[in-house]
């Protein structure tokens, strides 16, 4: 019986380690999957401006639109070659230095040396003329300078902090003060109390990186964490009916699409890719693949977006219209056989995508059997991301299915040049491939040299009008963030292009 | 004793080489230049000059035949330069000093655990085999073996953390916070160890020696500590000594859903951001604690089994 003794032993030692400490009242923990890499927020800012560490000169509303930030308005010079920013007046960092344009023209320099994000931007010189007035004088005319001064890796950092070099400890302007980080385990803020915008209600806030969506779902009821960020359909199916959790969704910067491969194959033909629009039953999609959550995509940008087009709808599915189409194009089933053929060639494609992003290859399955519903015969092609990009930049596929980041930089620009201006589409790529249309081309290049934002829409509009129309993709569904939270908490909002969690709004019960 | 050790150290040589050059390889093999990566590290920039990639190209060889490179990288290695990570602009060294005590802990634990559990109940189990204890052993292994770790540790969650309320979810802010992945980790193990304790101790107590050790009227109990045991512990031992190796490499799931910031997490974030220098390091580091174990395990042989010693004296 000793072994027994020592069990009952060994089992005392470790309940006596367990001192699981209750969350502390006025503390808010948040787990999300990401970590960030460093502390220096002019190399990966992403995180800081999230937790609310930093803050930019330009702002992003809940429309994706640019709204003032620490910048309370910007005009661009007559050439459009400079840039003047008129700066936030009482602003202070959390070592108490004042913000001025001198500051921020130093924290901006050392962004332009660390970040990458920064390398198309043709930022020439940076001025402060006086206190409040910071000057960008760019190289060549530039319209989306502007978002690009809302990115993380812009944030303003005090002149001290910018000179320890290797930034340990970002000094910002933001509602929440950094207390520490330790990596892939969590960052600590405590609140700014002299913060210029709405002072947070909570004392801290503890963010603790946790890969596993699934452990998070746990912590969050088991009350060690109180919003758990970003969660699969299968986590929050749980916790809809749970009482005591709410969950959030937002549509984010992020649609899936199929594009054609418009120079080979059976998609240079332009009916051919409008009849697939018709072949695919885009609400199955959604309910099958994404277990509800979702929308069907009508254009590249969500509906809830400043940018999106909202007269355009998603296409209905309609298989008859489709197989008309492809009559019209030529194809028809001569043999009997099931699947289409033209001049004794089947209609059988490649369908190519990658597994990174889990929910593509179960998608490419549904989509595969909608496609022989009208007689074409599709091989799906998963290899990893990297490769199937490599495939895709050679043309070895005819359709590649991809999830495509929009908003990166909260800028149209960016996103329409690399994906449907000629100059993107004939290079390497993620979207239309080796299609162009010169009408598209001229628009996108006239909406770089206009400042005012409706205007700019007005052409991006049309852009999506005839993208819809000439069909180089097909847009299936957008991407929706679901995060999780508890009842303790109140105010919380999601972002769409997920720049900041707004955690000063957010208060406890 | 001296000469057995030496000898088997000077064995690992050829393995060691091997290994290196196999990380050395991917280097080679993979796009990235390390001489641009290390630089941007080093001058903390996006886009380190182009003349001081090449002058660091010179300094690290790269521009000389493979065998060179390989000489140059080795001998860097040996001098503690592992490069920088890509990611974090962090020397490769730091991440793994970060990592390593985690993992360590963590299969270090499950390895105590197992051996506090699985061996005092092989050995019972062994002593009287197809008793209660035997059967309820058996049942124990097969349940134990046929669970994947995560799922035990999804489990213990739900158990521990969130009906009673005695242990931490997940993190690593405190030793309690190792307590679950531990165990989870320590079941597969377990299972094993306990299993060939049992037959191990089985065969032995049916050997010959034994018989004439009854025969002769010593008594049940130093039959077995004494005589019994020494001998069957050995294989065991082979057994939970490689099998240390894998839970130190075999953690990355554990550690992904406990998020321990610890090897397995690391590895598995440097190679899905292709951070070279850190899976290098990484595999360095596994296929040295593999190299250690098995010289630990030989000279515990040589310790436990004098027959061993006779061979190599």
């Amino acid at each position: 019986m000793k072994w027994v003794k020592l069990f009952i032993f060994y089992g005392c030692i470790l309940l006596l380690l367990c001192n699981v400490t209750a969350a502390s009242s006025n503390i808010l923990n948040v787990g999300g999957p990401w970590s960030p890499k460093t502390t220096d927020p002019h190399i990966d800012g992403y995180s800081y401006q999230r937790l609310g560490i930093i803050d930019t000169l330009v702002d992003v509303d809940q429309d994706a639109a640019l709204i003032p930030g620490l910048a309370t308005n910007w005009q661009v010079s007559g050439d459009q070659l400079t840039w003047t920013f008129t700066l936030r007046d009482g602003v202070v960092f959390h070592d108490k230095t004042p913000f001025t344009a001198a500051a921020m023209k130093k924290s901006l320099e050392d962004s332009l040396v660390k970040s990458k994000t920064f390398a198309n931007v043709p930022i020439k010189e940076i001025k402060a003329p006086s206190d409040n007035i910071l000057e960008i004088v760019l190289s060549t005319p530039f319209s989306g300078l502007p978002a690009y001064m809302a990115k993380g890796e812009s944030g303003a950092l005090s002149p001290d902090c910018i000179d320890q070099g290797d930034i340990t400890r970002p000094i910002g302007t933001g509602p929440f003060i950094f207390e520490s980080f330790t990596p892939k385990e969590e960052i600590r803020t405590v609140k700014n109390p002299n913060y210029w915008g709405k002072v947070p209600s909570v004392d801290g806030v503890v963010y603790t990186s946790i890969p596993d969506a699934v452990t998070r779902s746990m912590m969050l009821q088991s009350g060690e964490i109180d919003i758990s960020l970003i969660n699969p359909p299968e986590v929050t199916e749980k916790f809809q009916s749970m009482a005591g959790f709410t969950v959030k969704d937002q549509p984010i910067h992020r649609v899936r699409i199929m594009a054609y491969n418009c120079e080979e194959g059976p998609f240079t033909d332009k009916l051919v890719r409008q009849a697939i629009n018709y072949a695919i039953d885009r609400q199955a999609l959604v309910t099958y693949v994404m277990e509800g959550v979702g929308s069907p995509a009508a254009s590249t940008f969500p509906p809830e977006f400043f940018w999106a087009n909202k007269d355009l709808q998603p296409f209905p599915y309609n298989p008859d219209q489709a197989k008309s189409l492809l009559t019209q194009a030529g194809w028809t089933d001569s043999n009997n056989d099931g699947i289409l053929d033209k001049n004794g060639e089947k209609f059988s494609i490649t369908l190519l995508t990658y597994p990174e992003r889990a929910e593509l290859p179960p998608m490419a399955e549904v989509i595969q059997d909608q496609l022989k519903k009208v007689g074409i015969e599709v091989e799906i092609v998963v290899v990893d991301v990297d490769s199937s990009n490599a495939r895709r930049n050679k043309g070895d596929f005819d359709i590649y299915l991809l999830g495509r980041g929009l908003l990166f930089t909260p800028d149209p620009d960016e996103v329409m040049m690399t994906d449907y201006h000629s100059s993107g589409t004939s290079g390497d790529g993620w979207c239309a491939y080796r299609w162009s249309n010169p009408e598209v081309d001229e628009l996108i290049e006239k909406a770089r040299g206009i400042i005012d934002p409706s205007a700019r829409k007005s052409l991006y509009d049309r852009v999506q009008e005839i993208v819809v129309d000439e069909a180089p993709v097909s847009y299936l569904n957008y991407y929706v963030n679901q995060d999780i939270y508890s009842d303790r908490v109140k105010g919380y909002r999601m972002h769409p292009t997920e720049l900041s969690y707004h955690l000063e709004e957010v208060s406890l019960s | 004793m001296k000469r057995f050790i030496l000898l088997r150290l000077f064995q690992t040589i050829p393995v060691l080489i091997g290994i290196t050059f196999i990380a050395f390889l991917l280097m080679m093999v993979t796009p990235g230049d390390p001489a641009e990566i290390n630089l941007r590290a080093m001058m903390n920039t996006e886009s380190p000059p182009k003349e001081a990639i090449e002058q660091m190209r010179m300094e690290m060889d790269l521009d000389k035949p493979w065998y060179i490179q390989y000489y140059s990288w080795l001998s860097r290695v040996l001098h503690g330069d592992l490069g920088y990570s890509y990611q974090t602009r962090k020397s490769t060294v730091e991440e793994i000093l970060r990592a390593f005590p985690v993992t360590f802990l963590l299969s270090s634990i499950a390895m105590l655990f197992s051996i506090i559990i699985a061996i005092p109940i092989g050995i019972l189990a062994g002593i009287h085999p197809n008793g209660k204890l035997d059967h309820l052993s058996r049942g124990i292994s097969i349940i134990g073996l046929s669970i994947p770790d995560f799922f035990l540790g999804i489990l213990g969650i739900l158990i521990f953390s969130i009906t009673l309320k005695i242990l931490p979810v997940a993190g690593y802010k405190g030793p309690e916070y190792l307590i679950l992945p531990a165990f989870a980790l320590s079941i597969s193990l377990f299972a094993v160890t306990m299993r060939l304790m049992r037959t191990s101790m089985a065969e032995e107590l049916e050997q010959e020696y034994i018989t004439t050790a009854i025969s002769k009227g010593l008594d049940r109990g130093t039959i077995i500590r004494r005589h019994a045991l020494k001998n069957a512990i050995v294989p065991v031992l082979t057994y939970m000594g490689t099998q240390y190796g894998w839970l130190f490499g075999g953690a990355m799931i554990i550690e992904s859903l406990f998020a321990l910031p610890g090897m397995g997490r690391l590895f598995v974030d440097a190679a899905a951001s292709r951070d070279i220098m850190v899976m290098q390091a990484c595999i360095m580091v596994f296929a040295i604690i593999f190299i250690i174990i098995n010289l630990c395990i030989d000279i515990s042989y040589y310790l436990l089994d004098p027959r061993m010693r006779d061979t190599h004296e």
